[in-house]
């Protein structure tokens, strides 16, 4: 069926296409290296304060992660861009969405961590604090290591779903990866440029996909 | 009497919200002597020596480590005071993501500020002493539950304590495995360490301790050199305790 191959798989045109999705492209891991970054040191940080015995602390943190992590990201992302300005704070579309996602993917992490600090055996903390470590110590020596080591594959899975959700940010007109193949959509009126969208997310995703592949059965070992 | 002794508990009392775990506790340990502390299970013994330093904060009563009181020091030098009693847990708790020398390592140089050359050095004289040098490069994964725990005691060595406390030593190990590690305390008392030790090893108590504590119901019942406690015991509590364990041990 030509008419398939003209309408999807079009390599002329999308050989047109091509700088366009690259800076598409380019803007994507842009958007990924400062919200996965300040995301992991953020969930990092929001993790240790939920998992405090300090209650005036815990508490409120473990509000606002369950609040992240039930708004829907898009809700997040109109809110701050077009909701914020009538509070007189506008942003930048790179703004806005940088800071949506980091408040929603800094309590995914931050709940990934969770999970690994409280894995960490109590035996653990209590050999650390009988040879004398201070709290920093325990923590960055004996405790995160092994924290972060229990919960490699669900860390590098949540990262994924940051590389996706980095789609969302076409709504806002940042001319991320997902906004340029529709913009050479709408210009050629060909749908290939979406293809090939898809296949870089697929080509940047996949080997990591089957690390945490790799990675579960190594644990379920 | 010559010398302050090494470790004095007086008056240590420890409530749970309203349980009553340690009642008025009194206990001294001379300098190099190997104490033994035994008892039925709720009797409060590990809470005591894990008052010792402070993983329980006791409720009231002193602990003098080398005539200095843990009890009241502030929070600020809790961390140096620790440094002076090395204790070793039922569960080994090495830490599993570094190697045996690293493990042996960490505290000396993070604690006591101990350049790296220096640290190891006395990681490997430590790992030596207790015959696992070759394992040095090794996971703690690698080790059976008998090299791990005496990696453990070399953790714990390695610090220069002045008081060795252990928390039922052998009680998680296979029986095979348990005489390793007894060794290695024989050697430490034979150098003159001071040691606290809760523990079923009976047979060992009665060859190897200096004296014998029987605790029960948060209390010291009686205490006493082994050969009285085991051959001659005073109180009813301990008569009905050691017939007990000597009728487990020749159920096994």
């Amino acid at each position: 069926m030509p008419g398939i191959m003209e309408m999807f798989f079009n390599l002329d045109i999308m050989a047109q296409a091509w700088p366009l999705l690259l800076q598409g492209l380019w803007m994507t891991l842009r958007l990924c290296a400062v919200v996965i970054g300040l995301g992991l040191v953020g969930g990092l940080l929001l993790a240790l304060a939920a998992t405090s015995p300090r209650r005036w602390l815990s508490w409120p943190v473990m509000a606002l992660i369950d609040l992240m992590r039930a708004l829907p990201p898009l809700v997040l992302l109109i809110f701050v861009y077009s909701g914020m300005p009538f509070a007189g704070v506008e942003m930048s579309p790179f703004m806005a969405v940088a800071v949506a996602f980091l408040l929603n993917n800094s309590a995914y992490y931050a709940e990934v961590y969770r999970a690994g600090l409280q894995s960490v055996p109590a035996g653990q903390w209590e050999a650390a604090r009988a040879t004398g470590l201070s709290k920093g110590q325990m923590l960055g020596h004996v405790v995160i290591p092994q924290a972060v080591r229990n919960v490699l594959p669900d860390l590098l899975s949540n990262t994924i779903e940051v590389v996706k959700l980095t789609s969302l940010a076409s709504v806002v007109s940042l001319s991320e990866l997902l906004y340029q193949a529709n913009m050479a959509r709408s210009v050629t009126y060909n749908s290939s440029p979406l293809v090939m969208a898809a296949a870089v997310y697929l080509v940047l995703l996949w080997p990591m996909v089957r690390l945490v592949s790799r990675y579960q059965r190594k644990l379920a070992l | 009497m010559a010398q302050t002794p090494m470790l004095e508990i007086t008056a240590l009392e420890k409530r749970f919200g309203t349980v009553e775990v340690l009642r008025s506790i009194n206990l001294k340990v001379g300098r190099g002597e190997l104490v033994f502390v035994i008892g039925p299970s709720g009797s409060g013994k590990s809470t005591m020596l894990r008052c010792c330093n402070r993983l329980e904060e006791p409720t009231s009563g002193s602990i003098f480590i080398d005539g200095r009181n843990i009890v009241n020091c502030p929070a600020a030098e809790l961390n140096r005071l620790r440094l002076q009693t090395g204790m070793v847990f039922q569960g080994f708790h090495l830490y599993p993501h570094m190697s045996v020398v690293r493990n042996v390592m960490l505290a000396q140089i993070k604690a006591l500020k101990r350049n790296k050359v220096t640290a190891r050095t006395r990681a490997m004289d430590m790992l030596d002493r207790v015959g696992l040098a070759h394992k040095a490069d090794a996971m703690p994964s690698e080790l059976s539950g008998g090299q791990q725990q005496r990696v453990a005691i070399a953790r714990a060595l390695a610090l220069n304590p002045k008081v060795m406390l252990f928390d039922e030593p052998t009680s998680a190990l296979d029986p095979e495995l348990v005489g390793s590690v007894l060794k290695v305390m024989k050697d430490l008392r034979a150098e003159g360490m001071t040691m606290l030790v809760v523990s079923h090893e009976m047979a060992f108590a009665r060859e190897a301790a200096d004296r014998v504590v029987f605790m029960d119901g948060g209390v010291v019942v009686e205490q006493g050199p082994p050969e009285a406690i085991f051959g001659n015991p005073q109180h009813d509590r301990t008569r009905a305790f050691l017939s007990r364990v000597s009728h487990h041990a020749g159920a096994e």
